[in-house]
């Protein structure tokens, strides 16, 4: 008997969850965002007000002891420039004027006892913030203060608050209140989806599987009894009912009646209906938990080496500075094809587990670092666990997903990394500003080691065990020499791979800063153009991976991307404002967004045209090319932007970029052809 | 009963996610507002560390080194006093070492090799650092050729501004509470029509594999598929147990003439 159709009620659950889960995150986000902005306009003005009063008290105690020394009020000199210099020095202060005779108003700064947001008019607090948050300044407080001499009051200093700078301050709170919003809620997107996986839709998926088993005829023992509720007593009822078929056919069977035996192998009824036990999930969250330990460093890496720097170090302060992040991606490069081969030996789950050691003996290294020696050596060693780690969980995706999702399971590997990247470089910065550098690392060890328990939890045994033996055997062999006799996978690494680091690392990572530098932008608008590309391909990727499934044609998307990268690129030609280079960024992250998980996915296809390759293997040689265009980005753009200024940089860096594109797609076009010919 | 279980699920997850991200962001939001004041009140120090700065400056450029300044201390003790907000200020050696202080406590042992580090390592002129309660703000002076010559270290207890900060967390909590409420509400009646079809299954699951109904139209899609799934499943079921049936049958046919034989 034929099904007439097919669902999948995993994925049928899991865009209703995400639906319902969006909303709600949303609502939650934006209510709380306007909360916060709120509590803290109203909350830091006293402070600005305060800072006001001392500037003012400045002024006032100055004049007083020129006042003290015999000069009278009257013939007072340079004034005006001290007052100027002040204001231009202490930017909450609009205005600072000394004027004769008593002020007619004294106003209280600081309150002493805060209404709560309920006594408080709510509305019209909302409605202040609103205004401000839209740029609109109002006047927030005069400060004066009656100059004496003598004990008679002969002039006064009146102080404007500056609410141009509240307006700033509050913009400012706002984005950071944003950013912060958007690392939680990545962190708490995580969380959904390992726990409606694990509560929700697998009990059903486990239910689809029996139903289906039982469709076509395999009436055996299935999985998902134990998981209880309603699903897992579904389950246990299907198991009950072929257990009562199983001992009948037993009991004839021992009754000599030889056709039970082939009835029972007919509806495999001694069988038990194993489903692959292993999903993309499970390496999900301990990579994720890892990414975050690893990159609360980030932001304040160079600024912790400059506050340990001895003079005994290797080399001059300045180039101590930037040597642990340097060290780090040299030990990343090297250890790489070395982590895969153990992979390929160990399996993933223990190779994950044993990479945390280096990993944390370096956060460790970091705490008790009293020298950058030190601190770049401590960053060494958790680049060789960084490097275990990530090529374990990114082979660990590779070997299990199917067909159907494989640019989708990549897709998760590029958006945990680029999710924890931003959730770990604003929480660390964070962190690092309340409890202090040094305690940072206690936290990444802490991480860590939740970490390598949820990964001794999650992580499937079975994985890179199934296939260890013919792994064991094409290890034996040397997989870098067969790759690269590979036309198709050197030819995706030179014109794909690599240009696309290019363009990330030379041109967002170095060119984006220092060209809207050179435009007056603020570092914080710098810091939030560039945030911009992982924002847009965290959600934008898993969709663009699921159309590259459903495509099935990643190279041929991976060609276009490359040439569209290079294409928008030219956008900055002869246009030069911060908006057009905000506008280029948003374009590269959406493109960039459809050639991250394609670009992995073809490289492996083409790959797998090699005899006793396996997918680790081509991971690992993948990644080490990746990196190797990561350094050479900036080098390139630098060597560039020394001999032509930024607008042809971009011009004849995205031209290339574009260029490379099409003769890939020119090669490929003409490879096929001539493939089909000969078939 | 069963589209009771379901639901709670889903509500339960949906909230712990709200609740998650909230309770991160309300953590997170605290240290941003200890740390906005802190750089606030930093500021506020920084008004009388300018001060200083200006009258060390002034005796560099007439050559008098800064530990030779008559009445240095008296003076920097009655600029600690204008501002109620300082607790204390320390002025120090480029290798740290203090020279002047408003008390005889100056920096505390346990924060000097912190506070020292940090002063002397950042890139800007003004550093700030909180440790133990205590808030110190930085000023590096440079002498005429821009050199570093020392560092004034104005420090304030945070105690001052601590009620503040209490008090928004108190307040942000309330509200964010109050946020977990709403969502909750609004929550209940999205879950209810998102996973109808969804209760469906779980009614045919729970209505047990042999009994359901063939008439499927009043399921939704997916449940109706899954229906056909149990079904299909059936048939094969019952051919199984028919095909058992007969076996049995014939066996004990057999077994009655063996006996009968006997």
């Amino acid at each position: 008997m034929k099904i007439s159709g097919s669902i999948n009620i995993e994925a049928s659950m899991s865009s209703r969850l995400f639906f319902i889960t969006t909303i709600s995150m949303l609502a939650a986000a934006t209510l709380s965002i306007l909360a916060t902005v709120v509590e803290f306009n109203y909350h830091l003005r006293p402070f600005l007000i305060a800072k006001t009063e001392t500037v003012a008290h400045k002024v006032k105690n100055d004049i007083e002891y020129a006042l003290s020394t015999g000069v009278p009020f009257s013939k007072l000199k340079g004034i005006d420039e001290f007052l100027n210099e002040l204001t231009r020095e202490h930017l909450e202060v609009r205005s600072l004027v000394v004027l004769p005779g008593p002020a007619e108003l004294k106003q209280k700064t600081v309150t002493e006892e805060f209404p709560t947001m309920v006594s408080r008019d709510a509305v019209q607090e909302l409605r202040k913030t609103i205004s401000v948050l839209v740029g609109s300044s109002e006047k927030v407080a005069t400060i004066n203060s009656n100059i004496q001499s003598e004990g008679v009051v002969v002039g006064h200093v009146s102080a404007d608050v500056n609410p141009d700078y509240i307006v700033a301050q509050m913009q400012s709170v706002f984005f950071d209140s944003f950013v912060i919003l958007v690392a939680v809620a990545l962190v708490a997107l995580q969380v959904v989806v390992v726990l409606t996986s694990f509560n929700i839709t697998e009990p059903l998926r486990r239910v689809e599987f029996a139903l289906n088993q039982r469709a076509r005829g395999n009436l055996g023992f299935y999985y998902g009894a134990s998981s209880g509720g309603v699903p897992g007593g579904f389950i246990e009822q299907l198991n009950s009912l072929n257990d009562n078929l199983r001992l009948k056919c037993k009991a004839l069977t021992a009754n000599g009646v030889g056709s039970a035996l082939s009835l029972a192998k007919k509806y495999r009824l001694n069988e038990k209906c194993e489903q692959r036990e292993a999903t993309i999930i499970d390496a999900r969250i301990p990579l994720f938990i890892f990414c975050v330990a690893e990159e609360l460093q980030k932001s304040f890496m160079p600024l912790f080496v400059a506050e340990h720097y001895q003079p005994s170090d290797f080399f001059d302060k300045s180039i101590m500075i930037g040597l642990p992040i340097s060290s780090f991606m040299f030990v990343v490069l090297i250890a790489t094809p070395f982590g895969a081969r153990l992979v390929d030996t160990f399996g993933n789950r223990r190779l994950f587990l044993v990479g945390l050691i280096p990993a944390v003996l370096g956060y460790l290294g970091c705490y008790m670092a009293s020298s950058a020696n030190e601190i770049v050596f401590s960053r060494s060693l958790t680049a060789a666990g960084y490097a275990v780690i990530t090529i374990s969980a990114q082979s660990y995706i590779a070997e299990i997903f199917v067909k159907e999702n494989r640019a989708q399971g990549m897709a998760i590997f590029v958006g945990v990394l680029m999710a924890a990247t931003m959730c770990g470089t604003a929480i660390g910065g964070i962190l690092a500003d309340w409890i202090g550098y040094k305690s940072v690392f206690l936290v990444s060890i802490l991480l860590a080691s939740v970490a390598g328990v949820m990964g001794y939890l999650m992580l499937s045994k079975k994985v890179g065990l199934v296939q260890k033996q013919s792994n064991a055997n094409k290890v034996k062999t040397n997989s870098i020499g067969i790759l690269f006799r590979n036309t198709r996978f050197v030819l995706i690494i030179l014109f794909c791979a690599i240009p696309a680091k290019i363009v990330l690392t030379g041109f967002l990572y170095l060119f984006v800063p220092i060209y809207l530098a050179s435009l007056d932008a603020s570092q914080t608008e710098i810091g939030r153009v560039m945030m911009l590309y992982s924002l847009i391909i965290i959600p934008i990727s898993p969709l663009a991976s699921s159309f590259a499934d459903k495509l099935n044609r990643n190279l041929s998307i991976v060609i276009v991307a490359t040439v569209l990268s290079g294409i928008t690129l030219l956008g900055l030609y002869q246009s030069a404002s911060t908006a057009s280079v905000l506008l280029v960024v948003a374009i590269l992250g959406l493109v960039h967004s459809f050639l991250k998980a394609p670009l992995i996915i073809a490289a492996m296809e083409a790959a797998e045209l090699s005899a006793d390759i396996t997918r680790t293997s081509a991971l690992s040689l993948l990644r080490t090319f990746e990196r190797l265009g990561s350094v050479a980005g900036p080098v390139l753009v630098a060597v560039m932007l020394v001999w032509m200024d930024f607008q042809t940089t971009a011009a004849i860096l995205g031209a290339s970029i574009a260029l490379v594109g099409l003769m890939m797609g020119i090669i490929t076009f003409a490879t096929r052809k001539t493939n089909l010919l000969s078939t | 009963m069963m589209g009771k279980e379901l639901y709670l699920k889903i509500l339960l997850s949906c909230w712990l996610v709200v609740f998650t991200m909230l309770a991160m962001q309300l953590s997170l939001n605290a240290l941003k507002f200890k740390s906005l004041v802190g750089a606030a009140t930093a500021s506020q120090m920084q008004v009388v560390g300018s001060t200083i700065e200006s009258v060390v400056d002034r005796a560099e450029q007439v050559g008098l080194p800064l530990e030779e300044i008559d009445g240095f201390k008296e003076f920097i003790q009655r600029e600690a006093a204008s501002d109620t907000t300082i607790e204390r200020i320390s002025v120090l050696s480029p290798v740290g070492l203090s020279i002047f202080q408003t008390d005889e406590f100056g920096i505390p042992d346990q924060h000097k090799k912190a506070v020292i580090r940090r002063v002397f390592s950042v890139p800007d002129q003004e550093s700030t650092l909180s440790m133990g309660g205590w808030l110190y703000s930085g000023r590096l002076l440079y002498d005429s050729s821009g050199a570093v010559m020392g560092a004034i270290v104005l420090t304030a207890s945070e105690s001052k501004f601590m009620p503040s900060i209490i008090f928004v967390q108190k307040n942000l909590t309330i509200i964010y509470i109050t946020i977990i409420m709403l969502i909750t509400a609004i929550l209940l009646p999205a879950i209810l029509s998102q996973f109808r079809a969804v209760t469906s299954i779980y009614m045919l699951l729970n209505k047990g594999v042999l009994n359901q109904d063939p008439k499927l139209t009043n399921h939704p899609r997916e449940s109706s598929l899954i229906a056909e799934k149990i079904s299909v499943g059936n048939s094969m079921f019952r051919e199984a147990e028919k095909s058992i049936e007969s076996m049995q049958e014939a066996n004990q046919v057999i077994d009655f003439e063996k006996a009968n034989i006997k």
